[in-house]
């Protein structure tokens, strides 16, 4: 199986998530980790507790908030582990090109690849994107 | 052919224009609408949000039902997109090869009724409802194609 997780300072995870199925529809096999917003939690103990729940053949998709943050370097630590693949940068465009691919691609290096490239091409400066004249079409 | 034809008041736009064009195997979107073929930001607007590979027409609503009508459209699998019940009907009735309507999303007016999740309709737009339903067209509500679908026959007045 193969399973999503967003992880941020704060909740952006578990509000992308909210934004993501407002789009896509319900989203099964996808986590998420808002770290520091309840003094108990240790993030350490929250990143295990995901970990624990999954199987020798699962494999999981981390997508942090930022590179070189806090929550990313926690992440860093584990890539010994062939089980998880890290993604710093969550936004919803990277976050829709992969919930809408992952049963379809089943290459995860592709996916993953493929939902990077996708993504980065979506951020753009619309003033300029509107002088873009694009020929009517027709039947 | 016609796969499907969507009320939308908010018509082409991001992932929704992504995912019906995949899960319906369109290659043709229609938007069939009186005002952007003359509001040029609008039209751009909607360019812009096309999904790559497919081919994207804008006409207003008299030449819409015009070009179904003379058979130009019948190579393609059609996704046709109007952004009012109204316009659906009038479509509808040009044209009775369409046989499943889908209601996506239609905005809270003055006088509106919440019939479900993100579609409010005005009593008239409730009965033009019933009339493409008596018309043999299946009305159904879903946002994302993902989502269950509720029949419109159960939930109008």
């Amino acid at each position: 199986m193969r399973y999503l997780l967003f992880a941020s300072h704060g909740k952006l995870a578990e509000g992308i998530l909210h934004s993501v199925e407002m789009i896509t529809g319900k989203q099964e096999n996808v986590w998420t980790i808002s770290a520091y917003v309840d003094e108990e939690k240790d993030l350490h103990s929250q990143i295990s507790d995901v970990i624990n729940k999954l199987g020798k053949e699962d494999e999981l998709i981390v997508v942090s908030d930022i590179f070189g943050g806090s929550v990313n370097n926690e992440f860093m630590n584990l890539l010994g582990d062939k089980r998880i693949h890290l993604i710093a940068g969550l936004n919803l465009p990277l976050v829709i090109e992969l919930v809408s691919m992952r049963n379809m691609e089943t290459d995860t290096l592709r996916l993953i690849k493929t939902a990077l490239s996708n993504s980065k091409n979506s951020i753009k400066y619309c003033n300029l994107e509107i002088e873009i004249d694009t020929e009517d079409e027709e039947f | 052919m016609i796969k499907l034809l969507r009320v939308d008041h908010r018509l082409l736009h991001g992932q929704v224009a992504f995912s019906w064009t995949q899960t319906l195997g369109a290659d043709c979107i229609l938007i069939a609408n009186d005002d952007v073929p003359v509001n040029e930001l609008r039209k751009t607007t909607i360019k812009l949000a096309k999904p790559q590979g497919v081919r994207l027409v804008i006409k207003n609503i008299t030449d819409s039902i015009e070009a179904l009508k003379s058979g130009v459209t019948d190579k393609y699998k059609l996704f046709i997109v109007v952004e009012s019940v109204a316009d659906a009907e009038k479509i509808v009735s040009a044209y009775p090869e369409i046989k499943q309507v889908n209601l996506g999303g239609v905005k809270a007016r003055e006088g509106t009724r919440n019939i479900s999740k993100a579609v409010n309709l005005l009593p008239e737009e409730e009965e033009l409802v019933k009339k493409m339903i008596h018309q043999g067209v299946e009305v159904e509500i879903r946002q994302v194609p993902s989502d269950k679908k509720i029949n419109a026959k159960n939930v109008v007045n």
